[in-house]
């Protein structure tokens, strides 16, 4: 067979086990396609947005452009890392069991999964762009797209060229070391937004960051695309090199479901240090709901999901505290960028209630078979949620404060953090109950998992949102209304509490 | 039937409309060991989710000591259970999932350590203690289930294909805990593809079929429900009852 029919091969049938429940029912190829239309107007709403912020604040298309691109650019980037550290290759469970104990030669698999991840990538990440693109620097448009456009699937391919190197690198540098290169380039990916986010000067050096280099070039230097050629070379010659040794034992399954549960092998539980590990282990006192409450904590801290939620939260909080200056938006209103963070808080309740659904769930028999722990249960994995949202809410929350030299931690904004993190765990978990959800990545219950705590919170923590937003109610509270507000809070989370637990009885069971 | 430890008639359940389950009698008495034979599909594991409280029967009588397992959640103290392929939290240690199941099943003060550790050595865990889950093999992490569901001291032990993985050592002590069960007047029911396990430690056994029981009795019983002699392996005799498709209860 030649390797052009071994790759056809290849690809469809990792086309047709990615995408193998969208073929069985058309409901789920409806509900595909209802989030890549979703994700398309989202993107869509906040081209428009961002376009007349510009024009408010004068700023031209090309101005837009670049700073799009920058932000972009990095986030595909950060994705190859993110992949690259979790496993980079797209390895399937029926890939690592028949595809690569069978004699077809690595880099045939690893080229499969390259025009896998490209097709995949490019589906997502392109027409969002392009509607960008349009909207952004109409009516030069199509000269944006025609330069645009292959610029960003480069990128595309640069990506996935380093997460593949990235993942692959385990089996030459060993875990550890790896693991040390990936962070590495984390942070060196995220350093130009970095800067922009603090408002400090970027160095020289940082000009010849692959992401500087393309938004330079999406304004029509060219000539800049000549700085970018060391990096693809670089990164071909490392690929065929290391493509050339059979790295199969290091291949991981990765990217088969949300992104949240644990990869099936190699993975590395967090061993957490004596002294706190106490704090988070399985004792022989407390009682039930202690029991329960350490469990999820337990679970969380060293199933490492808690730092993946945190890692996605530590991004956009980046990104937006860097976007305002990137628009160069001098009269963007601190409190409007403090506001979106707590805005972003029911996220992690949110990705971690589909690790739950993905991991904890088939674990429910242990609880089913005991009598009366249900309440017990529900109120852990509550207490469990707060415990972590709340004060990882509060740090971000002051951090960003003090580097925007605003006053950090008025009252108001203590009882707006504590309302979304409370609800916002309440919801994830009402969510996660209710909804089934498979390992499919790309379903309406994912969406769902991730939409409704995060704007149930919204919604209901609207009045404590509204009164932050105006300046003499915010620095100023008088007593009586930070009674009603915190009457508010306190008596909506014991009723939304008391929904949670009547709408889990009797579902904490696992699937049949 | 008065005295019966488990009680099962009529079982029904439906998944999406279609029955996988229409009509399950059994009965396991004090003192019993009682097989679950049937082949794959038969809906051997869906009988044993319905018992334990993981599914609820569309139709039926399912009691267990007396106690309706639908209306009365009480009877779940006197149960152990063992899944197939037990799912297990695998970022817990062994020692702190011991603690958690007997936890779970209310025990506590100073017999709880003491409990669960010998438990551990019963089931040869105790050097894999401070192991996480996830590090155990399949067999020991199947004895760790067997050991959890035993923690609590229950009367009854329900038991989906419980030696799957387990080293004849470990089924050794895994044959000898039932057989403790049963000599206290407890009873065990159990499913497994083993016919020459069943052979040596149940007294009787039910055979299910699309969902329904053929025959249940004790292994004499089912042995003259066939033309074979009485010396014929249980697996014979299974095969024979299953060709014929008999409809005995």
């Amino acid at each position: 067979m030649g390797l052009l029919t071994l790759l056809g091969l290849l690809v469809s049938a990792k086309f047709k086990q990615y995408l193998g429940r969208v073929k069985r029912s058309p409901r789920s190829l409806l509900s595909l396609l209802l989030v890549y239309l979703l994700w398309l107007s989202v993107v869509g709403a906040m081209s428009v947005v961002l376009r007349i912020s510009g024009i408010v604040s004068g700023s031209g298309p090309r101005v837009f452009l670049e700073n799009v691109t920058l932000i972009l650019v990095t986030s595909v980037l950060a994705v190859g890392v993110f992949l690259g550290m979790k496993g980079g290759v797209t390895a399937l469970p029926y890939e690592i069991y028949y595809v690569l104990t069978s004699n077809i030669r690595p880099i045939a698999f690893l080229l499969s999964d390259l025009v896998f991840q490209a097709i995949i990538l490019s589906a997502f990440v392109l027409p969002p762009t392009s509607i960008v693109l349009a909207m952004l620097s109409y009516p030069y448009h199509v000269e944006y797209l025609v330069r645009g456009v292959p610029l960003y699937f480069a990128a595309i391919i640069f990506t996935i060229l380093l997460g593949h190197l990235l993942g692959i690198s385990r089996h030459w540098f060993g875990e550890s070391r790896s693991r040390v290169l990936g962070w590495l380039m984390l942070v060196a990916t995220f350093l130009p937004l970095l800067y922009l986010a603090l408002g400090v000067e970027t160095p020289p050096t940082l000009e010849l960051h692959p992401s500087m280099i393309l938004m330079r070039a999406v304004s029509g230097q060219h000539g800049e695309l000549i700085l970018i050629a060391p990096y693809y070379a670089s990164l071909v010659v490392a690929y065929i090199l290391v493509a050339r040794g059979n790295f199969y034992p290091s291949v991981s399954p990765v990217l088969f479901t949300a992104l949240m549960e644990p990869p099936r092998q190699f993975t590395k539980y967090f061993k957490t240090p004596q002294p706190i590990a106490k704090l988070f282990s399985i004792n022989a006192s407390g009682g039930r709901v202690s029991l329960m409450y350490r469990l999820h904590l337990t679970r969380v801290v060293r199933e490492g999901t808690l730092w993946t939620g945190v890692l996605v939260l530590l991004f956009l909080t980046l990104a937006n505290s860097a976007a305002p200056r990137l628009m160069r938006i001098g009269q963007f209103p601190e409190v409007a960028e403090l506001t979106m963070i707590a805005l972003y808080i029911p996220l992690l309740p949110a990705l971690l209630s589909i690790n739950w659904s993905l991991s904890e769930r088939p674990n429910l028999w242990l609880v089913s078979l005991a009598r009366g722990v249900e309440r017990n249960y529900i109120a852990g994995l509550f207490l469990a949620y707060l415990t972590v949202t709340f004060p990882f809410a509060l740090i971000l929350y002051g951090a960003v404060s003090l580097g925007a030299e605003e006053i950090p931690f008025l009252q108001i904004d203590l009882v707006l953090l504590f309302s979304m993190s409370c609800f916002g765990a309440l919801l994830s978990i009402l969510t996660a109950t209710l909804l089934r959800l498979s390992s499919t990545p790309l379903s309406i219950t994912a969406l769902l998992f991730v939409v409704l705590p995060v704007a149930g919170s919204i919604l209901l923590s609207l009045p404590i949102l509204v009164v932050r937003l105006f300046e003499p109610l915010a620095t100023d509270p008088s007593l009586p209304m930070m009674a009603n507000m915190a009457l508010y809070v306190g008596g909506l989370s014991l009723l939304l509490y008391k929904i949670v637990v009547r709408g889990c009885s009797g579902r904490l069971v696992p699937a049949a | 039937m008065a005295g019966a430890l488990i009680e099962v008639v009529g079982l029904w359940k439906s998944f999406n409309g279609e029955p996988a389950l229409r009509g399950v009698n059994l009965t396991v008495r004090p003192g019993e060991i009682h097989g679950l034979l049937g082949l794959n599909g038969a809906g051997k594991t869906t009988t044993l989710k319905c018992l334990v409280g993981l599914l609820k029967p569309d139709r039926g009588v399912l009691r267990v000591c007396g106690i309706d397992v639908v209306a009365d959640s009480s009877y779940k103290d006197l149960i152990g259970y063992v899944p197939e392929n037990p799912p297990l939290p695998e970022y817990l240690t062994a020692k702190e999932f011991l603690l958690f199941a007997a936890r779970l099943r209310r025990l506590a003060g100073p017999g709880l350590s003491q409990r669960v550790d010998e438990m551990a050595e019963l089931f040869g865990l105790k050097r894999h203690y401070s192991k996480l889950i996830y590090e155990l093999s399949k067999g020991v992490r199947q004895r760790l289930a067997f050991a959890a569901a035993v923690v609590h001291q229950p009367s009854i032990l329900i038991l989906d294909e419980p030696f799957n993985g387990l080293d004849p050592e470990a089924q050794r002590t895994a044959k000898q805990v039932m057989r403790e069960i049963a000599s206290s007047e407890g009873g065990v029911l159990v499913s497994t593809h083993l016919l020459d396990s069943i052979e040596r430690i149940c007294e009787s056994a039910t055979i299910i079929h699309e969902g329904r029981t053929i025959i249940s009795g004790t292994l004499d019983q089912l042995r003259s429900a066939t033309n074979l002699g009485y010396s014929e392996p249980l697996e014979e005799v299974f095969i024979r009852i299953i060709s014929s498709r008999r409809w005995v209860s």
